[in-house]
């Protein structure tokens, strides 16, 4: 909360630049200009990360500015050029507790997320529908795959960001890339896409 | 020459309509600005932005503005029973004075970062055409019995049981990390013992194995195992990776 030092009443303009009040100011400005370019340039890469880690979609803004929030506490300690890094690992734990809440929603009785379980009124439409045939492919990875398979093909990262967020060895990243597409086009199979069908 | 050319992947043409609609997967309008408000740093936006449509943690941020106001009523109350005349101009001023901007409320656009560079664009996913809310889906049951059945068909065992093996991995690299080569190869074969002589992350852990022999001593058996390695695997993307092991390792 801001504050003003009575003691500054009737002082210079000198004097109250150096009350405790002004001190304050300035770093928490610069911290509140710091996080405001943070949310500005990351928000939409949390909201799909969030979505794609399975977080039901009415939850997905909430659960962003929950890891804003993380990062807005935490401001200090986030060393310039590594916010993506810090968000990414602040939305891997926010998706798990989201995620733990809803199976305890779902286990105490509570409907599931109508707008994840079932056919919405736009459900005929095609993209629609692979849209959701591609969350149903994602959710069906081991989160250590989804997250490779996430960040490659989705956001489009090359293969040494891939290892460099999640501190894997590039070898390893790579692996699990190959492996989350075969299980990506074995979901598909699955569901009637298969190669070559529409 | 694209830096990941050697990663492309041969998508059909099914699969690649399916990895497109990730493109719609794209925050609500006002997103940003009630994100902003949630975190307190949204309050210069202009009057109700974001509050129209503020999800629970945006009231939460707004309740704190309240509190904010309630401060200074408590102020220009305690002066007033008190008859102090000076401390009513005093807030008077400082309530008619604007509080200085913070540089949030001034702050450029955010320059973004660099584009990465594309790899295979993804042309525009077709957008779904828009419903009439009350229009009952044509094909509602049959959608409905297909994604009882995809859901039936998810397999669950199969992708716990490769969680598994990686959370094993994971382990065993944590323990490699930390010096512990004695607990990497106790991890690993943990590992063995979950999968047998199968193992869909095989390869994975037979690279981690090869680094904690190597780091325990043991660099015959490093040595032994990364070639037997790359023989059986000679175009696996840990190749290079694994001959620089064993380098050190000679």
């Amino acid at each position: 909360m801001r504050s003003f030092d009575a003691g500054a009443l009737g002082n210079s303009r000198n004097a109250a630049a150096l009350t405790p009040a002004s001190a304050e100011a300035e770093p928490r400005a610069r911290d509140d200009a710091r996080i405001t370019a943070i949310v500005r340039e990351h928000h939409a890469f949390v909201y799909r990360l969030l979505l794609r880690l399975g977080v039901p979609s009415r939850s997905a803004e909430d659960a962003t500015q929950q890891v804003f929030m993380v990062a807005t506490r935490r401001v200090d300690e986030i060393a310039v050029g590594s916010e993506k890094s810090f968000l990414f690992g602040t939305a891997l734990r926010v998706a798990s507790d989201e995620r733990r809440s809803a199976k305890n929603r779902e286990l105490s009785g509570e409907l599931p997320d109508e707008a994840d379980s079932a056919p919405s009124p736009e459900e005929n439409a095609d993209a629609t529908r692979r849209r959701r045939i591609l969350q149903q492919a994602l959710l069906s990875m081991p989160l250590e795959l989804r997250t490779v398979f996430v960040l490659f093909e989705l956001e489009q990262m090359t293969k040494t960001e891939v290892s460099s967020l999640l501190g894997l060895p590039v070898g390893t990243a790579v692996s699990r890339l190959r492996r989350a597409r075969e299980m990506f086009r074995e979901s598909l199979r699955r569901r009637g896409l298969a190669e070559g069908q529409g | 020459m694209e830096p990941d050319d050697d990663l492309q992947a041969d998508w059909s043409a099914s699969e690649l309509s399916v990895l497109r609609t990730a493109e719609l997967d794209v925050p609500p309008p006002g997103s940003v600005e009630r994100t902003l408000t949630a975190i307190g740093v949204g309050a210069t936006l202009g009057a109700g932005a974001g509050l129209g449509g503020a999800s629970s943690l945006a009231s939460v941020a707004s309740v704190g503005r309240m509190a904010h106001a309630s401060f200074w009523l408590k102020w220009l109350g305690a002066a007033a029973i008190g008859g102090g005349i000076a401390s009513v101009v005093f807030l008077a001023k400082h309530q008619a004075a604007p509080l200085p901007p913070t540089p949030v409320a001034s702050a450029p656009a955010v320059t973004h970062v660099p584009e990465l560079p594309p790899k295979a664009p993804l042309p525009p996913p077709e957008r779904p055409a828009l419903a009439q809310p009350a229009a009952a889906p044509a094909h509602g049951v049959a959608a409905a019995r297909a994604d009882s059945a995809e859901r039936a068909d998810k397999p669950t065992d199969g992708k716990e049981a490769l969680a598994a093996e990686i959370r094993i991995i994971d382990e065993a690299r944590g323990r490699l990390r930390q010096g512990d080569a004695a607990g990497a190869l106790e991890a690993l074969r943990r590992y063995d013992q979950l999968v047998k002589r199968g193992g869909s992350m095989r390869a994975e852990a037979t690279v981690v194995r090869i680094e904690a022999l190597e780091a325990s001593g043991d660099a015959a058996g490093a040595g032994a195992l990364a070639d037997r390695f790359l023989s059986k695997n000679p175009d696996s993307p840990y190749a290079d990776y694994v001959k620089k092991i064993v380098a050190q390792a000679r």
